[in-house]
């Protein structure tokens, strides 16, 4: 088996292959507060704000970056729960059997055949991503500004990184699962990003109008997720136009379809991100890759004329 | 009725029987990580006469290629994308921020996407979650770069399943999924793609 078919065929799970902790995990959820849609709005100057455009009232979402202490106390939350499981497989085995003889010796089952429990390791043991419960949903209702062009929404939130998850709510939603984007929302900013929908033609180019002949599935399937630099709309008069920044990106390989969508990824950003069939293609990091081996080649040359220069004649 | 034919279908040998093989697959987590040679996967029918009825279902049925493409590397995608739609699919790592990125089981974790599926299933009935797989693999193939291409609906249903509120039992799965990548990496198509 090729590495790569090793590789997911591992990644791969069944409900029936998990090992399931017996308590709820503890988590702080994002301290998220909505500024509405008011004349006498005031912008604290010591908190932080996500500002988010859209061209239409949609819904989108972000995952604050866990920090290394939070991280730190999920993982040892999660070898507790394993330790547990580990100690009371035994019993959960052992009370299996029995299930199974008496349903074996039943002529009239009511229930389906018992399913034996999974046995606890590193590998089986389900336990959430915490990026899972840093979601921030923003919309669709609640915008701090509406006009025919541009949908605004004002949330005060905790600094930090954040992820750019994707648009739509549970069930309905795309996950910018195979490429997305990260940023900082500096504390005392209001970092602005624009999202939306794109239309793409059987070929994944972007079109401006719904094709006529379409289908339901083909308009479902071909429709992209963008994310980008705010336009000149986020500039509404209650905010102190200094503190609006434009969120500056760098990409995300993947992330886990939580929330059951359909599966997407952000189109190409210049200079940010793009791709290479499946693969995310960080294009801030090959251009400064190009340049370093560009100076490298030039300091070899200055080196060699230097030494030729040395070089006795004859 | 369509899942009993196939089930007979798949008992009479479309697609060989492995009895004769000491570590042919018998669990779940084991058909999920098997890996047939190439020339023990029967290849399926896909000649047929177009009609336009045919044409008008090319939403619904239809396959994969991509040319220079080996059939692991093709079954390997076909499962990626498989598991995507399925709400199974953990990112190998979710930001690529190097060690401050804390690594869980390799099956671990994918809860979430199974609840968050769960939730999604329990809201919409059978043809919106079909739809929905369509939709995960279409994308999912696509960004792979692989072209579609149109099938005759039986023929499709002889190597391919639907999602319902029923699940495809994984031996099933797998072994149809194992014929899709055969016909991705084989002999290249002479219809129209279709595109995304």
């Amino acid at each position: 088996m090729t590495h790569l078919a090793r590789m997911t065929a591992a990644a791969l799970l069944a409900a029936s292959l998990v090992a399931s902790p017996a308590v709820a995990q503890d988590s702080e959820p994002v301290n998220v507060e909505l500024v509405r849609d008011r004349d006498d709005v005031s912008l604290d100057p010591a908190k932080t704000y996500l500002l988010v455009e859209a061209s239409a009232p949609i819904v989108s979402s972000f995952v604050l970056v866990p920090g290394d202490a939070e991280r730190a106390d999920w993982e040892r939350q999660r070898q507790e729960e394993l330790a547990e499981a580990i100690e009371d497989y035994p019993r959960d085995l052992r009370r299996y059997e029995r299930d199974l003889e008496f349903w074996e010796a039943t002529r009239r089952r009511r229930n389906d055949r018992p399913s034996p429990p999974v046995e606890p390791t590193e590998e089986t043991f389900s336990w959430p991503e915490l990026e899972s419960r840093k979601v921030v949903t923003v919309g669709h209702l609640n915008r701090f500004a509406k006009s025919d062009e541009a949908s605004l929404w004002l949330l005060e939130v905790p600094a930090g990184e954040y992820l750019f998850y994707g648009l739509g709510m549970i069930g309905f939603n795309d996950c910018a699962c195979m490429g997305s984007v990260r940023f900082d929302v500096a504390a005392g900013s209001v970092t602005a990003v624009r999202v939306g929908y794109e239309l793409l033609d059987a070929q994944g180019n972007v079109i401006a109008m719904r094709p006529e002949d379409a289908d339901s599935t083909d308009l479902a399937t071909r429709t992209a997720i963008m994310i980008g630099e705010p336009s000149q709309a986020v500039f509404d008069p209650r905010i102190p136009r200094e503190r609006i920044v434009a969120a500056e990106f760098a990409p995300v390989r993947s992330l886990s379809n939580w929330f059951g969508g359909t599966v997407n990824r952000v189109l190409p950003i210049p200079g940010v991100i793009d791709y290479d069939r499946d693969r995310v293609i960080d294009l801030q990091a090959e251009e400064a890759a190009a340049r370093a081996a560009a100076e490298a080649e030039a300091a070899m040359a200055a080196e060699g004329e230097a030494s030729a220069d040395e070089t006795p004649a004859g | 009725m369509k899942r009993y034919l196939l089930a007979a279908a798949l008992a009479c040998g479309s697609v060989p029987a492995l009895a004769q093989e000491a570590d042919a697959p018998q669990t779940d987590a084991e058909w999920m990580a098997w890996v047939p040679s190439a020339d023990s996967v029967s290849m399926p029918e896909l000649a047929y006469e177009e009609t336009q009825e045919n044409i008008d279902n090319y939403e619904k049925y239809y396959y994969f290629h991509r040319p220079e493409t080996d059939f692991e590397t093709a079954f390997a995608d076909i499962r990626e994308c498989d598991a995507h739609a399925r709400g199974l699919f953990r990112g190998n790592q979710n930001v690529d921020m190097g060690p401050a990125m804390i690594q869980y089981g390799m099956l671990g974790g994918a809860v979430g996407g199974l609840l968050g599926a769960a939730i999604g299933d329990a809201i919409y009935g059978s043809a919106e979650i079909r739809r929905k797989r369509r939709i995960n693999m279409r994308r999912c193939m696509f960004f792979k770069g692989y072209a579609r291409y149109g099938l005759d609906e039986d023929l499709w249903e002889e190597f391919n399943f639907e999602e319902g509120n029923s699940s495809v039992p994984e031996e099933d799965r797998q072994r149809m999924l194992a014929q899709q990548a055969l016909v991705a990496s084989g002999p290249q198509p002479t219809a129209q793609e279709l595109g995304l």
